[in-house]
Formats: structure tokens, sequence, C-alpha cells
């Protein structure tokens, strides 16, 4: 080795180096401690999910495998029988029916009636502006229980202001529809409460997309001579469609976990279980045949229909969304 | 600082996660205490009169029904605060048409009341046979009330686990004025005379019969409940039943079960029904009795207050004929909710019981006067002088007692896996989209179900 190759530093870029090195540790030695510190902080929200939500959703998971009920000393593993048992049963696919019936007239039904509510709300004055949005959001602050007794006394065949409307426009009293006694018309009818309790909610978050989409936009279109329909389909929905996806979404999960309303203005899932969903079915089954494992049976196959639903949902509308396509 | 205080912050909120937890030792410890004090209770009728009065202090955690008569809970407690002015006494409310929505998620807890309002159902024996609630025999209520609610009240494998508040049975109801309207000059005292009133209030334009189509509930105990006792019980067939199917296998789909409800499906092809019947729920159906605008219904004795309306339709009270002519009428017996004390919670059995004893027995006629039932006791006269009955309802029922023939309600007979599917049965076939004939193929998967549960 040749002795002018090896560099002696130096006592002034020793120091200068030292003094690096140390900024380094220092910068290292905080970044360390602020990663720990952040892990330290979100570890009581984490232990919180993971006691009461993980946890009790890996428990629940196991018990639908066990013959858990009031009688059981100890639950017994018994394989997929509950859920045999549940594909078996005679009303399976009558409530697998109704939940998707519901899915899909509550979806479209809220997401159309939410959008138009949005535009109603975007344009209406400044001055009846806040009275509108309070007076659209205000089922939102019912009790669904409230709210399922309201529409069923709308919606009473006897005595209800729906039919006794139409009865006074001429619908003859044999005419007059039973909403919730014929099969065909009881979930619609419990569509038709639900939407009526969530679409100021919803409108709420599509006003909240409409203020977003740049007025420029309007303008070309008004310049170009579009119509206010042209303008809606070609401007507004596009930039809307944001909202339509996790709108889409959130009312599927919403339709799907759909208990307590369907419950009071049904009287349980009735007639038959033609107002039967598939999370009243876990309920009754649960409460009224205390056969617990079978009910969270029937919640975990609820709980994978809400994943596969939504994943499909997300992964159709994302494709659609401006920017994604 | 700012690094000490957060770590704190962080310390305290896994700490608050986590101290609502207890060890299954010290659950046990609890259990065992309680035990321990039951069983020091069971001593105290001996104990010093010192004894008794530091009993009389503490906290007791109550469950009681509110539904016909909610008023009679506030007047209990406040009551019983005055009499016992140093015992702190949480009440819950009960839902009495589903006791289970708030009892299970406590049986599940380990947290069952010191006292509950229940139901004459199978779940609640078998909460007694597996400990959850006590036996109360010995206790004045129990001594007091009629055989059959001791019979009711008795698991399987014989706890005493109840005294009931009432006793009741299943009644026709009927607008007299009505009746004399569609010429029907006496009540019906069989089935062929049962039709031939229905006809004639239909003839004369009014509504005969209204039917809670649209509540599970309400079917599950009418139709069906004369139904089984006419051919099941009364015809011989099988009057034990609801022994053997409790017990073991049982088949459903012979001819005699698959002829229980024919007669609901006459009167429903004859029209009988009142229009919308359908989708008419318990209350929709009683208030168009009441108001008039139909003439007869089925209910059980508990609805009188509900039929019976000031100012509302002239209602008469008669047994259902539901008889075959030249046979004779069977009566239901149901054992009315009851009163039943929870494995203990706060460890004073000795409260517990002196307000399980206030609410069944002791202040009894409270709830009885503000709902009218009939008084559940062998001796009303003795033991509640101050009953309160309607006229109607007392002479019908003297006349359903006096039946030689007597049946039970069918809430009270199944096991509750049979019994969701006999509501969901027989309202199938009230709207017409199951046979009675089906009968079979809806009862016998849900009893092989049941008998699965079984350990």
């Amino acid at each position: 080795m040749r002795k002018d190759s090896v560099r002696v530093p130096s006592a002034r870029r020793v120091c200068l180096e030292r003094q690096d090195m140390k900024k380094t540790r220092h910068v290292c030695y905080y970044k360390s401690i602020w990663k720990w510190n952040g892990a330290l902080m979100a570890l009581p929200g984490i232990v919180l999910i993971v006691v009461f939500i993980i946890v009790p959703f890996l428990m629940n998971v196991g018990y639908a495998f066990t013959d858990y009920n009031t009688a059981s000393d100890v639950p017994r593993f018994i394989g997929l029988t509950n859920f045999r048992n549940m594909a078996k049963d005679r009303d399976f696919w009558l409530v697998c029916t109704n939940t998707l019936k519901l899915i899909l007239t509550y979806v479209i039904g809220g997401n159309v009636i939410a959008i138009l509510l949005g535009v109603m709300i975007t344009n209406v004055g400044r001055k009846f502006g806040n009275f509108v949005k309070t007076s659209i959001y205000f089922p939102q602050l019912l009790s669904m229980v409230v709210v399922g007794f309201l529409w069923r006394i709308m919606f009473s065949y006897n005595n209800g202001p729906i039919n006794h409307f139409l009865e006074w426009i001429g619908v003859p009293p044999d005419l007059l529809p039973q909403w919730l006694g014929v099969p065909a018309l009881i979930i619609p009818s419990i569509s038709t409460a639900l939407i009526w309790l969530i679409s100021g909610y919803y409108s709420i978050i599509y006003h909240a997309g409409m203020m977003n989409i740049p007025m420029s936009y309007y303008e070309v279109s008004a310049i170009e001579g579009a119509s206010k329909w042209q303008e809606f389909v070609h401007v507004t929905l596009p930039f809307l469609a944001p909202s339509i996806t996790i709108n889409t979404v959130l009312l599927t999960v919403e339709s799907l976990s759909a208990f307590a309303v369907p419950a009071s203005m049904t009287g349980g899932g009735g007639p038959g279980r033609y107002g039967t969903t598939l999370a009243l079915w876990s309920y009754t089954t649960y409460f009224n045949n205390h056969q617990y494992g079978k009910a969270i049976a029937i919640s975990v196959v609820l709980g994978l229909f809400a994943v596969v639903l939504a994943f499909i949902e997300l992964k159709i509308l994302l494709k659609k969304e401006v920017g994604n396509s | 600082m700012k690094k000490v205080l957060a770590l704190g912050l962080v310390f305290c909120l896994l700490f608050l996660t986590f101290a609502g937890c207890k060890p299954a030792e010290t659950a046990t410890a609890d259990a065992t205490a309680a035990d321990a004090a039951a069983a020091d209770a069971a001593a105290a009728d001996t104990a010093a009169p010192e004894a008794a009065q530091s009993a009389d202090t503490g906290v007791l955690n109550v469950a009681i029904a509110a539904d016909i008569a909610p008023d009679s809970v506030t007047e209990w407690t406040k009551m019983f605060n005055t009499d016992y002015p140093d015992v702190t006494l949480n009440v819950m409310l009960e839902d009495a048409s589903n006791y289970e929505v708030t009892l299970e998620p406590l049986v599940a807890a380990g947290e069952m009341p010191d006292v509950v309002g229940i139901g004459c159902t199978d779940w609640f024996a078998t909460l007694a046979d597996k400990g959850y609630i006590l036996d109360v025999s010995g206790t004045p209520g129990w001594d007091a009330q009629l055989d059959v609610l001791k019979d009711m009240y008795t698991s399987r494998s014989g706890v005493h686990f109840a005294v009931a508040n009432g006793v009741e049975t299943e009644l026709l109801y009927y607008n007299i004025d009505q009746f004399t309207q569609a010429g029907v000059t006496s009540v019906p005292t069989n089935w062929q005379e049962f039709l031939d009133c229905c006809q004639k209030l239909k003839d004369a334009g009014f509504q005969p019969l209204a039917v809670a189509g649209a509540s599970p509930n309400n079917l599950g105990h009418s139709f069906i409940s004369f139904g089984i006792a006419h051919e099941i019980v009364a015809s011989g067939f099988d009057p034990d039943w609801n022994v053997k199917a409790r017990d073991g296998e049982y088949d459903f789909s012979t001819p005699e079960w698959q002829a229980v409800l024919n007669k609901a499906v006459v009167l429903r092809d004859a029209g009988y029904f009142q229009r919308g019947y359908e989708s008419a729920d318990l209350y929709e159906c009683m208030r168009e009795v009441s108001v008039g605008e139909a003439a007869m219904t089925i209910q059980g004795s508990y609805q009188t207050g509900n039929i019976i309306v000031e100012g509302g339709a002239n209602i008469g009270i008669t047994t259902v004929p539901w008889n075959d002519p030249g046979k004779e009428q069977v009566g239901i017996v149901i054992a009315g909710d009851g009163y039943a004390m929870g494995k203990n919670t706060t460890g004073n059995v000795d409260l517990a019981t002196k307000y399980f004893n206030y609410v069944s027995f002791e202040h009894a006629d409270v709830y009885q006067n503000m709902s009218g039932t009939i008084p559940p006791w062998k001796d009303a006269a003795k033991d509640m002088p101050n009953a309160k009955v309607n006229d109607k309802l007392k002479a019908a029922w003297d006349a359903s007692n006096a039946l030689v023939t007597k049946s039970l309600e069918p809430q009270q007979a199944f096991t509750a896996i049979v019994y969701e599917q006999v509501k969901q049965f027989v309202q199938a076939v009230i709207l017409g989209s199951a046979e009675p004939s089906q009968i079979g193929d809806y009862l016998n998967p849900a009893q092989q179900e049941y008998l699965a549960t079984l350990n």
C-alpha cells in the first residue's frame, strides 16, 4: 500500500464528521422515540379494537361451530351443523331473497332519493337552505323503532293515512293495497320506511360532493347550451362518483344489518317470513329459539355476504370514478 | 413533561380498558358467596330479630315487567322504598312480550337480577334447572297459588320456580249489540252455532271476526290452542303430547295433528275475518272489536281491559265454541306471567326474598287492581279480598274453569324452538301460503333441532 494513498483527516474534518454523526444520531434518536411514542399513543385504540371488535368477532365465528344455547353447560364443537341446519331451513332461501330485494330497493331507491334531495339542497336559496336541510335530516334523529311503528301506522290497511288518501282519490276499498300483508309489497314498504329514515343523511354527503364541483364546468356547459338535465348527467353525476361509491357501500351494509325497522314494522318479520331479513332472522333465532350457535352462524353468513358485496361494489364503482376509468 | 403526561394517559386508558374484566376465580367466589348467603337465608327464619333487621339494608337488583300495568312497578317501588328506606332498589323494566331480550344478556353475563318477572315457558324452566333461577317453594305466594299453576311453574327436575301474577284462559269477546242486530239470539255453544252466528253477522253487514294476522305471537295462542285442545287432547288421541314432545322424538305429521287448523281455514275461506286481517296486529285487532268495527275476537282473558273500554262497544264474554255439536267445550289454562328469584348477584338472598314476597304475594293486589286479571290464589277471598275483576270476565272464567277437559296454551306447552315454528305455521295457514296438513313439515324438523340441543 502506498503511503500517500492513505488520507489522513485533518483535525477540522474529524471535528465536522463527528458533529454530523452526532446530528444524525440525534435525529435518528428522535425519529425512533417518536416512532415508539406514536405506536404507544395508538396502543389504547388498538387494544380497544382488538378487545371489543376483533376478539369478539373471532369468538363469534368460533361459536358458530358449536351447539351453544341456554341448555348447554359447555358449548360443544359440532362442525358445520349450524350452517347445514341454516341452509336446510325451509325459510333460508326466502330470507336470502328478502335480503337481496331489500338491498336492491334500498340501495337504488336510497341513492336516487338522496341525489335528488342533494340537488334540491344545493339549489335552494340560502334563506331556506338550513330549514330544508334540517327538515330532511330530521328523521335521522328518530329512534329506529319509532320509525318502524310510525310507518306501520302509515301503511295500516284500515287506518293508515296512505290508504285513506287512496280512498279519498277514489280507489275502491277492495282494491286498497295491503302494504304489510301481501308478500310482494312487504319488502318495498320496509324499504320506503328505511329510505325516509336515511335519505337526509346521504343527501348531505351528496350535497357536500356537489359543492366541490368547480363552477367553471357549469359555466362551460351553459355557454355550450346544455340543458339542466344534460348538465346534471354530464357534469354533476360524474363528479359525484366518489360520493356514489361510498354511499352505495354504506347503504348496502346498512340494508344487510337492517333490523329494528323491519322488526317493528312487521311484528317480528311476518307475515310468515315475508318480512324477515337475515339480520332479523339471526335475532329471532337467538332470542326466540334460543339457538345461539345457529343465530351466530347466520350472522357469520351475513358478515361474509356484506364483505363480498362491498368488495364487488367497490371494484365496479371505483373504476367508474373520474380519473380512475 | 409532555411525554410523561402522554404516557400517563396511555396507561390510564389501558387500565380503564381492562378495569371491567373480572377473573373467573373472582366470579366463582361471588357465586360461592351467594350460595353461602342462600344457606344463611335458609337459617334466617330461626335467627335473632337483630339479624333480620340487619338484612333490611343493602342493594337489590330487580327486573319487573311493565306491560299490562306499568304503573304497578312504580307503585311497588314507592311502597318498598317507604317500607325499607335503607335498601337501594335498582329496578329494570322488562318487556312482557319478550322477557328474553332483557334477561338473555344478563344470564350470559352471570348478572341475573335478584328478582325477575318471567313468562311460563320452557326456557325459564330450563334456566331453573340450570340454577339461574332459584326454588321458591315455601314462600307464601307459592303455597297460596292454584295447584295447576304450581304444576306449570315446576321444571323438569322439580324446581318450583315462580309465583304467577294471575290465572288466565282464552275467551270469545263479542259485540252484544251487533249480535242483536244480526238476529243472533244466544251466544254460540258449539262449532255449528258459531258458523251460523258468523254467517248472520256477515249477512247483516258486520265483520264477524277480528284476527291479528300480522302478530305471530297472538296467532300462536288462539286458533291453534283450540285445535290442539279438541283434536289432540279432548279426542283422547294424545292428552300427554306436550310431555312426550318435550322429552323425546315426536311426530307432528299424524292426521290428528294435520286437522288442528282445519276450522281456522273454514273461517278464513268463508270470509269471516275482517278486511285487512293479514296486516292487522294485536292492538289493531282489539281496537276493531272495542270500537265496533268487528263483532268478535278470540283473545286471552288478560286482554279484557283492552277490549272492554269506557265509551266503547257493548262487549260480552263467553267460552270459545270450538267443539263439534254433541261434544263438550275444552277450557284453556294459561299461567299468568310470574315472579321468580334469580341466582343472587348482590349476595342478599334474605332481602331478595322479602322483595319477592312483597310483589308476588303481600302486595300482589297492586298489579291485580290495575290489570284486572283473575287472582292466582286457591282462596282468593282470603288472600286478595280487595281483588277487582270485571263481572263479565269473572262469569266467563268460572264457566271456563268449570269445563271438565282442560288443555294448555301452546306457548306454555311447546319448547321454544318448536313454538317459533308453530307461530310461523299458523300465520302461513291463515294467510293461505301453507295447508293445515303441512304441520309436520314445519314442526318435525324443529323438534329434531330441539332434541339436538339437549346435552
